[in-house]
């Protein structure tokens, strides 16, 4: 009685020491998939700097007003757009006349 | 279609470029333009200004499209200039839905984004977290009825219609 009696409570300790351990591997888990979410969004910062422009019109008065954003595409999947810059903006912003497009080269941190 | 001359003005004291619009899209509000002359070739230099180990400096690049409709859930990027910002204000986001025929909207599809955009952000692109375009921002969705408060869901024009258009430039 007494034997099985032992018996039990070390069943019952090795339980809950499985229960810890998956416990504490599913904590580590959550925080390097967590970690590694971080790096990829500063990753992916780093790469899409430079490429986004900002849409500039020009006012009666000489001063700047800024109409939207845009980007330079990258033309390498299209022959016909090869060997000159290209930039995608939205086709309202073509009424004002004439649109400075402002475009990158700015400032950016970077690390 | 528009097959107009504009000039494009790389940075505050560099010299203008001409370009002119070699594809729109009327219903998807796209349009893309080519330069006469690349405007890098003569991109002055910055010096970088260090604060702490971080640089503050220029950097260019193009970007490149991912015509495959996102799926929900998915993290996204919208970077631009919202406001009038001089620098490039970057957003985090999750695709919320894939719409069509969205009141209000243009009827095409879009791809809704939970994140807020303002005023200057219109035609910034977001990013899927491999840094490729899935999509071009039109506006923040608003509530329907008088307030129209601000609801946090992007409307964003899918990067299939930018690649197809794009298909339609004449050599």
């Amino acid at each position: 009685m007494g034997a099985r009696g032992r018996g039990a409570k070390g069943m019952r300790r090795k339980s809950s020491l499985i229960i810890v351990a998956v416990f504490f591997s599913w904590l580590e888990g959550m925080s390097s998939s967590a970690h590694a979410e971080t790096i990829d969004l500063v990753e992916v910062t780093k790469q899409i700097r430079g490429q986004v422009v900002q849409v500039v019109v020009s006012t009666p008065d000489g001063k700047n007003a800024w109409l939207g954003s845009g980007f330079w595409l990258n033309d390498k999947d299209w022959s016909q757009l090869a060997g000159m810059l290209s930039v995608v903006i939205r086709l309202e912003v073509l009424k004002y006349d004439p649109p400075l497009i402002r475009c990158s080269p700015f400032k950016n941190a970077s690390v | 279609m528009f097959a107009l001359q504009k000039r494009i003005s790389i940075g505050a004291n560099w010299e203008p470029f001409s370009s002119k619009v070699v594809a729109s899209d009327v219903i998807n509000d796209v349009a893309i333009l080519k330069t006469d002359e690349s405007p890098f070739g003569d991109a002055p230099q910055f010096a970088p200004m260090k604060i702490g180990n971080a640089e503050l400096t220029a950097h260019f690049a193009t970007a490149t499209l991912n015509p495959d409709l996102p799926k929900p859930g998915q993290q996204a990027l919208l970077a631009g200039y919202p406001l009038g910002q001089p620098y490039l204000i970057v957003q985090e986001g999750n695709i919320a839905a894939l719409a069509f025929d969205l009141p209000g909207w243009p009827p095409t599809n879009k791809i809704l984004v939970s994140t807020f955009s303002n005023h200057g952000n219109s035609g910034a692109p977001v990013f899927d977290m491999q840094g490729k375009v899935i999509g071009i921002l039109e506006g923040e969705d608003r509530a329907q009825g008088q307030d129209q408060e601000r609801t946090g869901i992007s409307v964003v024009i899918p990067a299939f219609f930018v690649s197809e258009l794009a298909k339609t430039i004449a050599p």
